[in-house]
């Protein structure tokens, strides 16, 4: 019978992993902030509101994120094909083609690039609401910032990506 | 009849992505209103094709996948936490013992980790309590399991040290660990000389694994080397 914990692990790492590997650029990196931030909870976890474990685990996982930028700035630019690969075969389609296949999964590439390059804060509204799906009130209380401004973040974001998608998604199917 | 306001490209662009979420909520017929926007939409080829690019950019953003943590990074976090605090039969105590260091601190950190370990437990075993009658392992379970703790320490560091090439010799672990421990910690007073220590259960140059209960007498009656 799993305890409270291990639900609570299951329910969240993905959250956790999803947020760290597209917003660092190593797989590793993304693992070591996983972990950290679990240990983190396990020391928390008994003293937080279950409608606000959700918010924490975002803060802390951003903000151990952030630590990792820090230490290792180099290696955040680097892109890791491992990367891509994880997340083609993750969201693999019904792609008619192999060329359409490939052309998705250039597409995909680039577009977790761009995201990656995103400034702050825009990254996180970013990533947080398209690719993890969270409400508005959510990333206002992740990332402690009133509402609008997260709205306002996200167009804002969403422009700069366009910009720089541009090129790529202006192509016919 | 009403007039119908005229909204320039400009402004069209800078709303395109509250219009895409449904954030604009005025549909009042002003310079910027939903119907003003839309009417230029359906008459500016640019502005139209610059909205259908922010609507693949958000559906292929929103396609991305979250993707799961790898299984063994969950086995190690859970392992370190919530396994490692479950009560655990006493044959099974072994696996949980090492994997608990394993997977959590590097090979240096687990000799410190297990020296320490085997030096508290050992001051349990070892040293004399100081009130009360001798103890005795098999009428006192919490000094017996001390004691098995104490067995799976040094087995460890036994283990360890083979793995560095390193034989730690029993005379080692008594001067040097144990009785420099205790006098630390309890004073000349209250330790006893490391020749009139029970002799330590660790096996040297066995296979690692703990030594079976010995009859040795209890603590406090003097000892031969």
């Amino acid at each position: 019978m799993p305890t409270p914990f291990e639900t609570a692990v299951h329910l969240h790492q993905r959250r956790i992993y999803s947020f760290a590997r597209y917003f660092l650029a190593n797989p590793q990196e993304a693992e070591d902030v996983t972990q950290e931030v679990l240990i983190r909870f396990w020391r928390h976890h008994d003293r937080l509101e279950e409608t606000g474990v959700k918010s924490w685990l975002m803060k802390v996982t951003r903000n151990a994120c952030f630590d990792r930028l820090r230490k290792h700035r180099s290696a955040a630019r680097v892109f890791d094909e491992r990367v891509d690969e994880e997340v083609v075969e993750a969201a693999s389609s019904t792609a008619p083609s192999p060329e359409r296949a490939a052309q998705d999964a250039d597409l995909r590439h680039r577009l977790e690039e761009a995201v990656r390059d995103l400034a702050e804060p825009y990254r996180s509204v970013v990533i947080l609401r398209e690719i993890q799906d969270f409400k508005y009130r959510e990333i206002a209380e992740a990332l402690e910032l009133p509402l609008n401004t997260v709205r306002v973040y996200l167009h804002r974001g969403r422009r700069r990506l366009r910009e720089q998608m541009r090129e790529v998604m202006g192509r016919d199917d | 009849m009403t007039t119908e306001a005229h909204v320039d490209c400009a402004a069209v662009l800078e709303r395109l992505e509250e219009l895409l979420d449904g954030d604009l909520h005025d549909v009042a017929e002003t310079e910027s209103g939903v119907p003003a926007i839309r009417r230029h939409l359906d008459a500016c080829p640019e502005c139209a094709a610059e909205l259908a690019l922010a609507a693949t950019l958000r559906r292929e953003l929103r396609a991305l996948p979250e993707l799961d943590a790898p299984d063994a990074l969950i086995d190690r976090v859970l392992d370190a936490t919530v396994r490692a605090a479950e009560p655990v039969p006493v044959p099974g105590r072994w696996a949980a013992f090492r994997r608990s260091l394993e997977g959590l601190l590097p090979a240096p950190a687990r000799w410190a980790a297990a020296t320490l370990a085997a030096a508290a437990l050992a001051i349990l075993v070892l040293v004399p309590r100081s009130h009360g009658p001798t103890p005795d392992p098999a009428n006192d379970p919490e000094l017996a399991r001390a004691i098995v703790e104490a067995r799976f320490a040094l087995a460890y560091l036994g283990d360890l040290g083979r793995g560095a090439g390193v034989e730690i010799r029993d005379q080692v672990l008594r001067d040097r660990l144990v009785a420099p421990t205790v006098r630390g910690l309890l004073g000349p007073s209250g330790a006893r000389e490391p020749a009139d220590a029970a002799p330590s259960t660790y096996n040297p140059g066995g296979s690692g694994r703990p030594a079976p209960l010995s009859d040795d007498p209890p603590p406090s009656a003097p000892r031969r080397s």
